[in-house]
C-alpha cells in the first residue's frame, strides 16, 4: 500500500526525492502520513482537491479488499 | 519507439527546433546525424541540407507502461492493454481484467479516479497536459450504447409528450454523448444544470423552457437541482 502511495505521489511532484510515507499502524485503521516539499503539494491535491480524492478512493479501495481501512494524510 | 527525420541547415538549429515543437528536453531523445549536409561557396548556396534523425519512446508504449505498473501496484490481474491515439486523445483499454468490478467500482468511482491519477502522471512525465480515457473490456463503450439506447426512447417520449426530461448527474464524456445525440434533432435542445460533479442535462422541446424532473429519485436534493434561472 505504501508503495502504491509512493509510486503515484512520485510521479505526480517535480520533487520526488522529498516524498516521503510514513504508515501508522492502528487497532482497525492504517494511517498513511505523505510528507512533502511545499511547491509540491498543490499537485497531490490537485484542483478542487480531486487528485488527493483520486488517491483515497484508490487507497480505500484496495484496503476494504484486504479488510483494512486506511486514511491518507497529507502533510506539509 | 518512433523515429521521426527532419532536414535544415545545422545540426544544432534541428535539434533546438525539434526540442521546441515536441517540447522535449535532451534526455527525452536519441538522435544520429544521418547526412551532415554540404554548404555551398560562403555557405550562400547550401546544396544538401542536413539530416537527422531523432528516436524517442512512442507516447503510447510510455501510457501502457505507466498504465501496466499502476495496476500491478494495485494487484490487478489482466491480460493485456491496448493504447491507441486519435487526434492526440488516448484510449487505453485493459482486456482480460479477472476483477473487473472491482477496478471499475460502484458508478465506475474507480475506474475514474484512477484514469484521473494515471492522466496527471503521464501529464506530468511528457510536460503537457494530455486527455486520456481509460476503459476495462470494453465497460465505458457498453454503458454509452446503452446510454444511446435510452436516448432513442427518451426523445421519442419528450417529442410526443412535451415534457422534458432530466438525466441523472454525469461526467462530461457521457453528457457529451447526449449533447451529440440531440444536436441533430432540430425539435430538441439540452441545457446543462448544477454544479461540478452533480451536473445534469435537462431535454426538452426546442425553444420550450424545461422543467427539470428528475430521472431517478434517489438523486434528489431539495433545492439543489433546481436550475438558477427557475422562478
Amino acid at each position: 500500500m505504501k508503495e502504491l502511495i509512493e509510486f503515484v505521489v512520485k510521479a505526480l511532484v517535480d520533487d520526488p526525492a522529498t516524498i516521503e510515507v510514513t504508515e501508522v499502524v492502528g487497532d482497525k485503521v492504517t494511517i498513511f502520513e505523505l510528507r512533502a516539499d511545499k511547491a509540491d503539494i498543490g499537485k497531490i491535491i490537485g484542483k478542487k482537491g480531486r487528485t488527493a480524492g483520486a488517491i483515497r478512493t484508490i487507497l480505500n479501495a484496495v484496503s476494504a479488499r484486504q479488510g483494512k481501512r486506511a486514511v491518507l494524510e497529507i502533510i506539509e | 519507439m518512433k523515429t521521426i527525420e527532419r532536414e535544415g541547415k545545422s545540426t544544432s538549429s534541428i535539434i533546438s527546433g525539434f526540442m521546441k515543437e515536441h517540447n522535449l528536453q535532451l534526455e527525452d531523445f536519441k538522435f544520429e546525424v544521418v547526412d551532415a549536409g554540404k554548404k555551398g561557396f560562403l555557405g550562400i548556396f547550401s546544396t544538401k541540407p542536413t539530416r537527422v534523425r531523432f528516436t524517442m519512446p512512442d507516447q503510447n508504449d510510455t501510457i501502457s507502461e505507466m498504465t501496466r505498473a499502476f495496476l500491478q501496484r494495485i494487484g490487478i490481474e489482466f491480460d493485456n492493454i491496448r493504447t491507441t491515439e486519435n487526434n492526440d486523445n488516448y484510449q487505453v483499454d485493459i482486456l482480460g481484467v479477472k476483477e473487473a468490478g472491482f477496478i471499475i467500482g460502484k458508478e465506475a468511482r474507480i475506474l475514474d479516479a484512477f484514469q484521473h491519477l494515471l492522466t496527471q502522471m503521464v501529464s506530468k512525465k511528457e510536460r503537457r497536459q494530455l486527455k486520456i480515457d481509460i476503459d476495462v473490456d470494453g465497460y465505458r463503450e457498453r454503458k454509452n450504447d446503452q446510454l444511446r439506447e435510452k436516448l432513442e426512447i427518451v426523445t421519442e417520449r419528450i417529442k410526443k409528450t412535451g415534457r422534458s426530461y432530466t438525466f441523472e448527474p454525469m461526467l462530461a464524456p457521457r453528457r457529451k454523448i447526449i449533447h451529440q445525440f440531440v444536436e441533430n434533432d432540430p425539435k430538441l435542445q439540452t441545457m446543462t444544470i448544477g454544479k461540478g460533479d452533480s451536473k445534469r442535462v435537462v431535454i426538452s422541446v426546442a425553444g420550450k423552457k424545461p422543467l427539470p424532473q428528475p430521472a431517478n429519485k434517489s438523486h434528489i436534493h431539495p433545492h439543489k437541482h433546481v436550475p438558477k434561472d427557475k422562478k
